[in-house]
This record gives structure tokens, C-alpha cells and sequence, in this order.
């Protein structure tokens, strides 16, 4: 039995309804590890530039690392690389940046238990359909019984279909309707949520992928494995990190930096107008664990198990349960002007139910409620909404037509830029997005987020990281299907090597590990570049070089020369030209091959 | 005597200058957007407690500081789902231990995950009138035992694989009458019963999230061995008061 990896692939072509199984190259394997890594290889070698998002030859795939489902603390993403539904270049609306996305839940362990690292889906079905996965057994099976759903009915239809043991990952009626931003979603809280893949997937009129297997997962070397695996648990549990080690996750989850970003000046508040809010109370983690929640809960293999489930005692919503606030719900909390916790969470579980991306959704109705401000949209625009700020049941209404793409829905699913397009007067200043893609719950101008939304492969992205050293850091994470806050909460990169090796019998050095991060960086960024995105996708909205107005980072606000020179030093130390193109001589000390 | 104060003293040095380390480090806010401190991309060095290395009994994967390294008392594993987050680390801790392997599937404990979200754990229950023995169509041998016995000395289940005659009586049983845990693996035995891993449990020692326990045999298990959707069932309307969620701008109940 082969360690970490288990060897073999899965090709499904759902135009001719054909599922192949391959080997998985180990040569490439080494080079590009597994997850983001690998998917980023293959979407490179298997698209040309200009393609649409949608049309049947983009692949869809879903990979899991060498580290899935193996005894080490929380081995459970799901990377899915694609064609991204979100991101353009300026120079060419048509076609799209790359998408790495990432999940946790327990499918891509079970998809390695089953005997598979990736399953790679190309065409696109002439009707509804579905995967289904019993260790060798591969099935393209209809789903029209299926189609429609919502998640929350979906995922409690497939439990007693199939049963509570097998593992899913599926699409809402948001995917289904092909929204820019729908989502793909496990165990229907859990979710590849940035960049469009439930819209790519629902474009193939594939709804689910149901996997359930009874292999083992090989480990190369149990002695090294024991050794570094004894020191990942112990370094991710120890009680102090510092305010964000096991324990300050395990009780808050994300939730605890609700009321420090907003202290911080680094919240998304209004639209991202300002970066501290006034009506946080109430609206934060301790508020959340004394009046909602009511335990914990985690992905496949966590310590931590960071997620909470809770329910609301009390008004409109009595008896709504569900399993935030998270920091990223800030989209639909801080950023609409909301102070209603259980409004806010009701509209999150409305999110989850028709797979849209909560952030990216709320990024537009945020973008929604200041154009309605400042006139430049009326409630004719929304078929009567009235979208002020704050109101939850407009946001409610809003994300309904969305996801069934009915009335004002059609545009609003579409894109800023298209909303931009069509309304003009001026609302472009109000557009917070880079490459096509909204920003997240991170705010601007305070810290070196900007960055990370600049500089992401995949667009604006809060988890890419503002600075080279943890973007390499994080892509490996994505590479290995290890979730990111155990790593944060202790557990370091040498450490994910040593288990690396240990479960594979590759020989990784720490060179080898930070050179595999650059060259994946990097050929991600040659995607793009070839699909067209240069330095002037690389900005950042109007409004970086407005002050915050509110809170103690008042008057903090950025500089185009300053960010400029930022951008310059970036893309030297990723040794790529003044233009952000990767060089020759880069690409050939990265042992990149068959790079442009 | 000054020795000692002086050991003392360089102890509480030590642990003020790793307080001032970490004030002085880039502030947390940069570690949650994962600032590295050092060139090599390190994400945080963790200050571990002291005595955690001798606290935590090093096997597999050390999990929590309590209790490890002590024999518990065999009796049957009892799981509570109020702290169950689902992690299936006792899954692996069970399948690894009786099955040297890295698969769920063949762990003897399973976790099922219901919507409002609960995770219930189903074992073998070790149920004091065993309606799975006495489904055994097999006549019992000079010891008193059939093809599906209890083992005298840990008190668990256990099969005689030359007397079996496959027929799944006790499959049956058990799902007509308890949790049904038993099942019939590929050759036809009976399999999935809890065997206590001889007496000390691997599954109590390595749950992270403190939710599993022994209970001794003071108490029938056959009380305790409900099917997963009568406990799934408990365990919502404890925690939940029900099973609602949001769907569709309103609330409506699921099941």
C-alpha cells in the first residue's frame, strides 16, 4: 500500500458519460505535492487561454493531498481548481483567472478512502446528474429527483438515500442557476465558497458527488510518522499561542475577532467604508457563546473543532438553528450596517441553503445598500426591495432572487463590474473587488491586507495573506489537505514536512518544501498572466486611498506610490519582472516546464 | 535553602521573559492573517506549558492531558453527544488499534452526523441480557457457549469463526431490538461488536473532545443501546429544543 497518496485518479467526462481511471504520476506529484498544488498543474495543462468559465471544457476537479484522512489533526480540506466564475482580466471580460478553493467537512478523506487523490470532471451533462462513489464502483447516475433542491433538503435526502456514512459535496439552486459567486458545499455548512465553482459545476448539471469507501490509507514510514505526528498534536494543543491557539479557537472559533478587528480599524464596516463599527455590540463572539451556542463541532479529524452549533431562544427567528457567527459573516453583519444577531445568522443560513458564497453575496449587498444611499439605485432598480442598510429581510429578498436568478436577481448574480456597468453614476468608487472577485470581511488601509487582495492568484482573497513568506506558508497547507488553524495554532511548516515524508517516503527538504510553494505560486500567476491579467489587475479600489472616518484608525488610509512600491517589491521577491511576469530565468529555476 | 530560591527565581525570570517575548512579537491580529515572524516562514512558535511532556502519554497521537496513561475499567464505552463535534478521531483510534489501519470503516465505533447538527455515537452497548447470544442458532458447547459468546474475562463480545454458520441472527437481533452495531464483514462473521480493545479502551483515551467514557458493568447497557436516529432524535431537542432551521426567509421544521 502506497503512503499519503492512493495512487490513482478519476476521469469523468460527463458529455460522454465515461469514467476513466488513471495513475497518479508520481514525478508530478513530487513537484506540485497534491490539492491546490497539483489541481493548479492540471488546469494549466489542460485549458488554452481564453475559454469561457462555463463551456464544457473546463475541468472541474477535486483534489485532496497526501495528508487527507491520515491520524494527524485535522486532515480533512477538499481543494477544488477551476476556471474561476468570479475573476477577469480588464483586457479581455471573456475569459477567467484560475480558482483554487478550499473546504473542510469530510469529503476529500473519503474520496481517498475510497481509493482516489482527485477526481477530475470535464463536459458538461445534457441533464441532471450525479456522482456516485463506492470504493471501485463509479457511477454517473440521473438527478433530476434531486435538482431544485436546496441544501439543507439535499443533504437530509442523501442521508437517507444512501445513508449517514457517505460523504458529499453538492450544489445549490444557486449553482444550478449559474450565479458568478454559488458555491460548492459539503454537510451544507461547509463551503469552496470564493469564485464561482458551484456555478461551474452546476454549468456541467452535476449536483452532487457522493463518495463512501472502506480502503485503508497507506503511511510510508510509521516510526517518522509517530515522531512528527506525537510533536503536530502536542505543538496545536498546547494552551497558549498568543490569543489564537486551541483553546482561543475551540471557545470562539472566528469568531474571535469580531469586536478586535473592529478595535483594530480592520473590519469591513458599510461597504468597507470604515474599518471600525459602531453597532458592534452584540454583534461579537463573547455575545454569540453566552446567548447562542450550545457546543462545538469540527471537521474529520480536528482537535480543535472550532465550528459552534446554536440556536436562538427568542424573537422572529425562535427556535432557527444554526452554527455562527464566523468572522467572515461579517460580510453580512458589519458590512450591511446589521445589528440583529439573529437576523444576521438567518441570512447566512439563507446562504448556505442556496449555495452562494456568504462573503461575496454580502460584499453585493453591501455595494446594494450604498448605492440605494446615495441614489444611484431606487427600489424600481430591485423590484421594490427598499435596501437600506441594516434591514435583514431586504438582504433575505435579495439573496432569493439571486439564487433563482428571478427579477433584479439576474444582474445582481452576475458580476460588480456588470452592476457598475449598467448603473454608472459614479458607483464604481463603491465597487470593492480586484480581478472581478469582492473583497472579504478584512478591511483596507489598516495592516498589509491589501496585499493579499492584490496579489492573490484567484482574486481578492483575505486568505492568501499580505506577505510572501505566509503565502507560501498557506499554499502548501492547500496542497497538503491540512486545515490552516492548526498550523496557526502551533503546528509549523517544518513539522507538515516531516509528515509529509514520513507519510509518503518523499525526501523533502525544507528548500524543497518553500521551492515546491514558489513554483506553484508562480505557475498560478503564469495562468493568469497567460489568460491575459497584467500589473493594472493587480489594484485596488478608490477606495484604499479614502481615510477611515470612525474609531481609533481614523485618518489611516493608503497611497498609490506607497502601494506601488509594495507591488514593485512583490513581484522582485517572487523574481518575477516589473510587469508581474514571471520570468524565464525564474521559471526554469523553479523547474517549471512547458510554462510560457 | 537560597539555592532553591534562586532556581526559583530564574524559573519566574524565564516565564516573564517568554511573557515579554510574546508582547514584543508582532501582535496577534497579524498572526490570525498569518504575518510569519521569521524569514523561514515559521507560523508561531507555541509556549507550551510546562510538564505537558510529561502530562501527555505519547502513542499514536496524544490527545488530551487527563487520563492517559491509566487503565480504565471495562464495562462499555459510553458516548455523549452534547460534546461530540464529530472529529471520528476515536474512529481511527479504534480501526488502528484492532485493524493496524488508517480506515474509518473498519472502526467499531461510528459516529452518525444528524441536521440541526448533533453527532451520535453508536457502540456495542455490551447489553447485560445479550439478545445477540441468544439469537445464536448455534448449540452452546461444554463451556455454555455458542458460535457468538461473551468472552469471560474482558466481558465482550467474541465469535468463534469454525462454528459460525453465518446466518445473521444476530445482525437481526440487533437492529430489531438495540443499536445495530453488529454487522457481517466480507466473510460472513459477525463483526463491529466492541471488544473493549481488552480492556482499555483506545477510543476514551484518544477523543480530544472529552465525549466518550466507561461505564461499568453496574449499569445494563441495554438501556443505553438506542438506535441512532432515537438518540439523534434526544439529542435535538435537548440541545436544540427541535429540529429547525432556516429555509426558504422563514423556519421550517425539517423532520
Amino acid at each position: 500500500m502506497p503512503g499519503g497518496y492512493t495512487g490513482t485518479i478519476l476521469e469523468v467526462d460527463l458529455t460522454t458519460r465515461k469514467v476513466t481511471k488513471k495513475k497518479l504520476d508520481m514525478n508530478e506529484a513530487k513537484m506540485f505535492i497534491g490539492g491546490r498544488g497539483l489541481g493548479s498543474k492540471w488546469l494549466y495543462d489542460r485549458t488554452k487561454p481564453g475559454g469561457s468559465p462555463f463551456a464544457p471544457d473546463n475541468p472541474l476537479i477535486f483534489l485532496s493531498g497526501p495528508l487527507n484522512g491520515l491520524p494527524s489533526p485535522s486532515t480533512s480540506r477538499l481543494a477544488i481548481v477551476t476556471k474561476s466564475g468570479s475573476t477577469f482580466p480588464k483586457s479581455n471580460p471573456k475569459t477567467a483567472g484560475m480558482l483554487h478553493t478550499n473546504m473542510g467537512g469530510r469529503f476529500a478523506p473519503e474520496m481517498k478512502f475510497a481509493g482516489y487523490d482527485a477526481i477530475i470532471v470535464t463536459g458538461a451533462a445534457s441533464s441532471p446528474v450525479c456522482l456516485v462513489i463506492e470504493d471501485d464502483k463509479v457511477e454517473i447516475k440521473p438527478a433530476e429527483k434531486y435538482w431544485g433542491m436546496g441544501n439543507y433538503q439535499l443533504q437530509s435526502t442523501l442521508d437517507e438515500d444512501f445513508g449517514r456514512r457517505w460523504r458529499s459535496v453538492m450544489i445549490g439552486p444557486a449553482g444550478e442557476n449559474i450565479v458568478r459567486y454559488a458555491c460548492v458545499t459539503s454537510e451544507i455548512h461547509r463551503a469552496c465558497g470564493r469564485g464561482g465553482s458551484g456555478a461551474v459545476m452546476g454549468s456541467k448539471k452535476l449536483k452532487f458527488i457522493i463518495a463512501k469507501g472502506t480502503k485503508p490509507i497507506g503511511i510510508d514510514n510509521p516510526a517518522a510518522w509517530k515522531k512528527a505526528n506525537i510533536a503536530a498534536y502536542k505543538n496545536c494543543m498546547a494552551a497558549n499561542s498568543g490569543g489564537f491557539g486551541f483553546s482561543d479557537w475551540r471557545r470562539l472559533g472566528t469568531g474571535m475577532v469580531l469586536a478586535g478587528a473592529s478595535d483594530w480599524g480592520q473590519e469591513a464596516c458599510y461597504n468597507f467604508k470604515e474599518g471600525t463599527y459602531d453597532k458592534i455590540d452584540g454583534m461579537d463572539g463573547e455575545t454569540a457563546i453566552r446567548n447562542l451556542w450550545v457546543g462545538n463541532y469540527g471537521c474529520y479529524m480536528c482537535p480543535i473543532s472550532c465550528m459552534h452549533r446554536g440556536v436562538v431562544r427568542s424573537g422572529k427567528f425562535a427556535g432557527m438553528t444554526h452554527d455562527g457567527p464566523e468572522y467572515e459573516g461579517v460580510m453580512m453583519g458589519a458590512n450591511c450596517g446589521v445589528q440583529d444577531l439573529p437576523g444576521w445568522q438567518a441570512n447566512i443560513g439563507a446562504a448556505d441553503d442556496y449555495g452562494l458564497c456568504f462573503i461575496s453575496m454580502g460584499n453585493v449587498l453591501g455595494f446594494l445598500m450604498e448605492c440605494y444611499e446615495k441614489g444611484v439605485i431606487t427600489a424600481a432598480d430591485l423590484d421594490g426591495i427598499e435596501m437600506k442598510w441594516g434591514d435583514v429581510d431586504a438582504m433575505l429578498a435579495i439573496q432569493k432572487k439571486v439564487a433563482y436568478q428571478e427579477g433584479c436577481g439576474k444582474l445582481i448574480g452576475q458580476n460588480l463590474r456588470t452592476l457598475v456597468a449598467a448603473w454608472g453614476k459614479g458607483c464604481a468608487d463603491y465597487a470593492m473587488e480586484c480581478k472581478g472577485q469582492g473583497y472579504a470581511a478584512w478591511n483596507i488601509r489598516v495592516g498589509d491586507t491589501h496585499m493579499s487582495y492584490a496579489t492573490s492568484n484567484r482574486g481578492a482573497d483575505h486568505l492568501t495573506s499580505g506577505n510572501i513568506p505566509t503565502q507560501n506558508l498557506r499554499l502548501m497547507n492547500d496542497a497538503l489537505g491540512m486545515c490552516l488553524f492548526p498550523v496557526i495554532s502551533g503546528i509549523s511548516a517544518d513539522n507538515l514536512k516531516d509528515l509529509l515524508n514520513a507519510a509518503t517516503g518523499l525526501k523533502l527538504t525544507m528548500d524543497d518544501y518553500w521551492k515546491a510553494a514558489e513554483r506553484i505560486y508562480t505557475l498560478e500567476r503564469s495562468y493568469n498572466i497567460r489568460e491575459g491579467f497584467t500589473r493594472a489587475d493587480d489594484d485596488l479600489p478608490k477606495r484604499a486611498w479614502e481615510p477611515l472616518t470612525y474609531g481609533p484608525k481614523a485618518g489611516t488610509k493608503l497611497t498609490p506610490e506607497g502601494f506601488n512600491k509594495e507591488l514593485d517589491d512583490y513581484y522582485k521577491t517572487r523574481g518575477w519582472d516589473t510587469k508581474g511576469v514571471p520570468t524565464k530565468a525564474r521559471i526554469k529555476e523553479l523547474d517549471l516546464t512547458g510554462i510560457a | 535553602m537560597s539555592d532553591l530560591k534562586e532556581k526559583e527565581k530564574n524559573e519566574i525570570q524565564e516565564e516573564e521573559s517568554d511573557l515579554i517575548q510574546r508582547l514584543k512579537t508582532p501582535t496577534r491580529r497579524d498572526f490570525l492573517k498569518g504575518l510569519a515572524i521569521g524569514a523561514g516562514g515559521l507560523a508561531l512558535a507555541p509556549l507550551l506549558p510546562k510538564g505537558t511532556s510529561e502530562a501527555i502519554d505519547l502513542d499514536y497521537f496524544p490527545m488530551k492531558q487527563v487520563g492517559q496513561g491509566q487503565k480504565v475499567e471495562a464495562g462499555r464505552v459510553v458516548h455523549d453527544y452534547r460534546a461530540c463535534t464529530g472529529c471520528q478521531t476515536c474512529e481511527l483510534a479504534c480501526a488502528m488499534a484492532n485493524h493496524k489501519e488508517v480506515n474509518p470503516s473498519k472502526s467499531r465505533i461510528k459516529i452518525y452526523r444528524y441536521e440541526p447538527q448533533v453527532f451520535v455515537g453508536i457502540v456495542c452497548q455490551q447489553c447485560g441480557d445479550r439478545p445477540c447470544v441468544n439469537a445464536c442458532p448455534v448449540e452452546p458447547d461444554k463451556d455454555g457457549r455458542r458460535a457468538l459468546y461473551e468472552d469471560p474475562k474482558v466481558k465482550c463480545l467474541a465469535v468463534n469463526v469454525a462454528r459460525c454458520i453465518n446466518c445473521g441472527n444476530c445482525v437481526e437481533a440487533c437492529k430489531a431490538k438495540r443499536n445495530a452495531n453488529i454487522y457481517l464483514n466480507t466473510k460472513s462473521i459477525p463483526d463491529g461488536y466492541c471488544t473493549l480493545c481488552g480492556g482499555d479502551p483506545q477510543c476514551v483515551k484518544e477523543c480530544p473532545q472529552n465525549a466518550l467514557m466507561t461505564v461499568p458493568h453496574t449499569t445494563d447497557g441495554m438501556y443505553g443501546a438506542k438506535s441512532a436516529d432515537v438518540l439523534a432524535k434526544w439529542a435535538i431537542d435537548t440541545l436544540f429544543g427541535g429540529p429547525k432551521t432556516i429555509v426558504e426567509n422563514g423556519i421550517q421544521v425539517l423532520k
